[in-house]
């Protein structure tokens, strides 16, 4: 589904993702885990066409990335970090808006938003505005838009962050329940994230690829501590 | 075509959700009413929405930027920018579908002024082909304001910035036939210069416009101004959009 | 921001590229455009393109306007600023029209050139603002170098400037100017002074006669010939304009006769009332035509004036007086023109002052049909020489006007073969000891001809056809084209008669004029009533006051101080009660502009205020709706 292939990408003199390469299959779940400005943002931004590689190339759901940007954002279901969202609107007309985006058609259209939210149970919220629901809910929308259109890519940048840990398990749950049909990204820097909803697991550091794996075998390595592996391959490289 | 009214139908929305709205039509028509009247309409006594033409290019340098002031500043400060692009979106569809949606408010802004018209009608028998021109044009001139401001607004995440640069652009634009204008610009431009110079100026193409008059040089500037700017802003996206 | 770097030369691109394409499409398209007006007022019109499309020479049309003088002057010259490049653009139209005969030049002329002293010599106004002169003019040369000049485009005269283009351009192209007898007892021609003596007569307290501002649009055009009371025999001329014809001498008068008889055309401007007049007695100032008019079919009524309260005029006769409506101070609009004559079809707007009653008669062979009258509502009202107060006192005027249901004509054209008035020719008195002398002429006329007599001859003098401006007199209103209509319909080139009356002057509020007329129409008679009173205890005081200076002032003076008082306490009722009969229509203005403020200034903003409360309640019903679906849950 996803194959990206020496990927880089520099801001002036900063080297923000170097070389990376890897692929996945549908029905993977990958974790992408690394420190806070590893270049995980900076990956999932170029392979959702947001800004443009200076090297290399990606194939999603068979386009590439660089020539058709448009049919790559029609495969992808892309939940920026920190969900942003359209405060003044409605749960429900924001949902409507990605649907015309997303050209679902006016017929199905009832059909597709009953459908995602009912995945992310957002029935009670519909007509409210979304600046004024609390942030499980926000984060909930934010998932809901990336559904729509049942996209066979999903990349959830840091789906989890700022929730209490009955929401992070709601949200976890709704990763794995999904992930039979599709190829899913998910970001995060909380390591038992990862053994719960991934199957593969890549650790990126300064850019580069450092690790590319499972999180059981991770756990192997590091002695039975994620933790402990994690602190290796990222401060060792120091 | 689809997404550009997909965006437009969201940025309408989200104008007629919002109290700025409510309160920036209740301002623009109080002031075109009180303006109106200001400059001795019922003094006058002529059955022409001249007064009322004359002094829109001076109340439009406020409304448009306040209008367009939002449309990239508001989704480059809450990061919805990048919940836009990551969506089947491209730049121009965006850019269209936003400046299509601040026009179309403007529209409603001039088409609310609908009880002067009456008013006129009332009181005599205006030239109501000439009343249509007028609004026609003023619909294009506000175009250009508007256009200038979407522009200002996708450089900056500031509104107030935004508001502010594109009332100096807009002015520049609308003084550009004044003497003390061209008389700077005649100091280091050659005269061919200077006369296309003073072409810019908006209140120059809405001059014949407004007394009834369609000239296809009037109708292009408007259509040729609006799109330059487009691209411009468009450029503009493109190259920050991640910022 | 390392990608500024590509994007601001790209930016600078899209601005060059725009640039460039507006500039070019406002050369490529400059012709192409839509009037969508009423009258088409942007349009050239048919005339113009007859006089364009039958020239047969190659001529040069040279628009002189200081530009740079412009911009460094005052802000107000935005203004000609403006206006220039309306004149420039319709300047461009004939030159397309006209199939390469006309040749466009605009210059610039700077201070010290050869181009400003041409603009000189040509006899263009020339005008110092600031440091350079300013000009803005037109020269019309043709090949064979006949000239004619506009000294200077005046905005105010937008209404007429394609005239005055294309008579300029026919004159040039013509060669020779049509010639206009005057034949008058005015001053039309000044006193031809030069401007220091003018001041010097000002200074010792002389008001000297300037030269008529009509007479001098009309040399524009024409060359006149003034014609003196001597006359015997009027030169050949292709048009006879006779302004005032107050005791004219029985030779003159014949020369006129004869003057028709050969089929000269021939315009009238006589006046029951000529305020121009320089005669001291205001019964003096009277004059006709009827001795030779009644003969062609028109008699104007002695002593009578044309009055309407619809088209009567507001003035104020003094600084502290208060504005009255004067019912003889005609503003002739709408119906008033005769649609269907080519002199009157396109007028707007044409004011007179104190004009006569036309009344027609019927003679065999000659059609008299009326170019301006009053609303249906008209009326003559009769001022006997004696009485003055029918001469200067708008309220007498008002109290005799019965609104009479028939519209009273101001204008005919007579058009056919005319008989002379002087059938067994005439005798003149011989003066100084000289024998009279008989002359006999022809009895009717070789050809058909036309006349156009009008009653009135104010409305023509500078006052009424003029006003004043920042650069010299402005024609107001319809009344300089009515006169330039006339002359141009019977002196031929009925072309150019086409090409006036650009402007639609005016589209009143009629709704406001009729609230005034209804409520004078009301007060009308309390009015009459209160005046009355008034003027009955003005006289009752009058008379007590005559009473007590006789010898038994003493016996009386009590009862006659009481009776004073209580005479004096009534006046000043009555005058309150006038003062609030006129404040009447005044607050009914008011109060109509008033609500129709509010209306517009309240009723759109409601609008959205309703529109928005309604948003409100429709979304926060809504979201209490499904608010129940997460309790349920």
């Amino acid at each position: 589904m996803i194959n990206v292939k020496n990927l880089s990408k520099r801001f002036g003199p900063i080297i923000a993702v170097d070389d990376v390469s890897f692929q996945i299959k549908k029905g993977d779940v990958l974790g992408f885990i690394g420190p806070n400005g590893a270049g995980k943002t900076t990956t999932m931004r170029m392979l959702a066409c947001l800004i443009q590689p200076d090297g290399g190339t990606a194939l999603v759901n068979g386009f590439n990335i660089v020539e058709k940007p448009l049919q790559v954002r029609y495969s992808i279901g892309y939940m920026p970090e920190n969900t942003p969202l359209y405060g003044e609107m409605t749960t429900l007309s924001f949902l409507n808006f990605v649907c015309d985006v997303r050209r679902v058609s006016k017929k199905k259209r009832d059909e597709e938003i009953e459908r995602v939210v009912g995945i992310c149970s957002l029935h009670s919220v519909r007509h409210q505005t979304i600046e004024t629901l609390s942030k499980g809910y926000k984060k909930r929308v934010g998932l809901a838009q990336a559904l729509v259109s049942d996209p066979p890519v999903l990349i959830l940048d840091e789906p989890t962050d700022g929730l209490d840990p009955n929401q992070k398990r709601d949200v976890r749950d709704m990763i794995t329940s999904m992930a039979k049909n599709k190829a899913i990204i998910v970001s995060t820097h909380i390591l038992e994230e990862l053994e719960a909803t991934c199957n593969r697991s890549i650790v990126i550091s300064r850019g580069s690829i450092v690790a590319d794996s499972t999180p059981a075998e991770f756990r192997e390595t590091g002695g039975g501590s994620i933790d402990r592996y994690f602190e290796n391959i990222t401060r060792g490289e120091n | 075509m689809h997404t550009i009214a997909a965006v437009m139908k969201r940025e309408l929305k989200a104008y007629f959700s919002t109290p700025v709205a409510y309160v920036l039509l209740f301002v623009f028509l109080f002031f075109a009413s009180f303006l109106t009247f200001r400059g001795r309409y019922f003094e006058v006594r002529q059955a022409d929405l001249r007064i009322f033409f004359d002094m829109l290019p001076m109340l439009f340098i406020f409304l448009a930027p306040a209008i367009g002031m939002r449309l990239w500043s508001e989704e480059r400060k809450t990061g919805t920018i990048e919940l836009l692009f990551s969506m089947p979106v491209t730049v121009k569809q965006a850019v269209i579908g936003k400046y299509l949606a601040a026009w179309i408010f403007i529209g409603v802004a001039l088409l609310l002024t609908f009880p002067l018209v009456i008013t006129t009608n009332y009181l005599g028998n205006p030239d109501n082909f000439v009343i249509f021109t007028g609004y026609l044009g003023a619909f294009l001139l506000s175009g250009c304001y508007l256009v200038i401001s979407i522009f200002c607004s996708s450089i900056t995440s500031s509104q107030v910035i935004s508001f502010i640069v594109s009332v100096m652009v807009c002015s520049i634009f609308v003084f550009a036939d004044y003497p003390s204008m061209l008389n700077v610009l005649q100091t280091f431009l050659p005269a061919a210069m200077v006369e296309a110079v003073e072409n810019m100026s908006f209140v120059v193409h809405f001059e014949s416009i407004r007394r009834g008059v369609l000239e296809f040089r009037d109708i292009s500037f408007y259509l040729l101004f609006i799109t330059g700017w487009i691209a411009a802003t468009c450029l503009m996206i493109n190259e920050r959009r991640e910022a | 921001m390392h990608n500024m770097r590509r994007t601001i030369p790209a930016l600078i691109l899209v601005a060059v590229i725009v640039f460039c394409a507006i500039t070019i499409a406002d050369h490529v398209g400059r012709f192409w455009r839509v009037d969508l007006t009423d009258n088409s007022l942007y349009t050239l019109s048919d005339g113009t393109k007859k006089v364009v499309s039958e020239l047969n020479q190659p001529i040069s049309l040279k628009l002189y306007y200081a530009r740079t003088a412009a911009l460094k002057g005052p802000e107000a010259l935005r203004f000609y600023n403006n206006y220039y490049l309306y004149i420039r653009d319709l300047l461009q139209e004939y030159e397309k029209i006209s199939k390469g005969r006309l040749r466009l030049s605009v210059i610039d002329p700077r201070p010290d050139t050869d181009d400003e002293l041409d603009a000189v010599q040509y006899g263009l106004e020339k005008f110092s603002t600031g440091s350079d002169p300013f000009f803005f003019g037109l020269a019309i040369v043709s090949e064979f170098g006949q000239e004619a000049v506009i000294p200077f485009f005046a905005p105010e005269r937008q209404g007429l400037v394609e005239y005055e283009i294309s008579s300029a351009i026919y004159n040039a192209a013509t060669k020779t100017k049509r010639k206009i007898g005057i034949v008058t007892p005015l001053m039309v021609f000044g006193t031809g002074m030069s401007p220091y003596m003018v001041q010097m007569m000002r200074m010792q307290g002389k008001e000297p006669q300037e030269e008529w501002h009509i007479i001098s649009q009309l040399k524009r055009h024409y060359e006149l010939w003034p014609i003196g009371p001597d006359a015997k025999e009027i030169e050949p001329v292709d048009l006879l304009i006779v302004i005032h014809p107050k005791d004219l001498p029985p030779g003159l008068l014949f020369a006129i006769d004869q003057y028709v008889m050969k089929g000269g055309k021939l315009i009238v401007f006589t006046d029951p009332y000529c305020i121009s007049d320089p005669a001291k007695q205001y019964f003096e100032k009277a004059s006709n035509m009827n001795k030779l008019l009644e003969q062609w079919g028109i008699t104007m009524v002695p002593h009578s004036f044309a009055a309407d309260r619809e088209l009567g005029l507001v003035v104020q006769q003094s600084q502290n007086a208060p504005a009255k409506k004067l019912l003889t101070f005609l503003n002739l609009k709408g119906d008033s023109f005769n649609r269907g004559d080519v002199i009157t079809a396109r007028l707007e707007a044409v004011r007179m002052l104190f004009a006569g009653v036309l009344q027609p008669k019927e003679i065999p062979g000659i059609t008299a049909e009326p170019l301006l009258m009053t609303t249906a509502g008209g009326d003559e009202i009769e001022a006997d020489p004696k009485d003055m107060m029918v001469y200067s006192d708008p309220d007498t005027i008002a109290g005799r006007y019965k609104e009479s249901g028939n519209p009273v004509a101001v204008g005919y054209k007579l058009t056919g073969k005319f008989k002379s008035a002087f059938p067994d020719g005439v005798v003149i008195p011989g003066k100084e000891n000289k024998e009279p002398e008989k002359l006999e002429g022809l009895k009717e006329s070789e050809k058909e001809t036309s006349i156009v007599v009008f009653s009135d001859v104010d409305m023509i003098c500078d006052f009424i056809a003029f006003q004043d401006s920042f650069f010299g007199a402005a024609s107001v209103g319809d009344n300089v084209n009515l006169v330039l209509n006339s002359l141009e319909n019977l002196s031929g080139s009925s072309a150019l008669a086409t090409a006036r009356t650009k402007e639609k002057y005016s589209r009143p509020f009629n709704v406001l004029d009729d609230i005034e007329a209804e409520a004078e129409k009301e007060t009308e008679k309390k009015v009459a009533v209160v005046k009355k009173e008034i003027a009955k205890y003005q006289s009752e005081l009058q008379a007590l006051g005559s009473k007590v200076n006789e010898d038994n002032a003493s016996l009386l003076q009590s009862e006659a101080i009481k009776k004073r008082r209580d005479l004096e306490e009534r006046l000043m009722l009555a005058k309150r009660d006038l003062r609030e009969l006129n404040k009447d229509k005044r607050i009914r203005i008011e109060t109509t502009i008033a609500t129709l403020k509010m209306y517009n200034m309240v009723a759109a903003p409601s609008i959205i205020l309703v529109i928005a409360i309604v948003v409100f309640f429709i979304r926060s019903y809504k979201r209490k709706k499904y608010l129940g679906v997460r309790n349920e849950k």
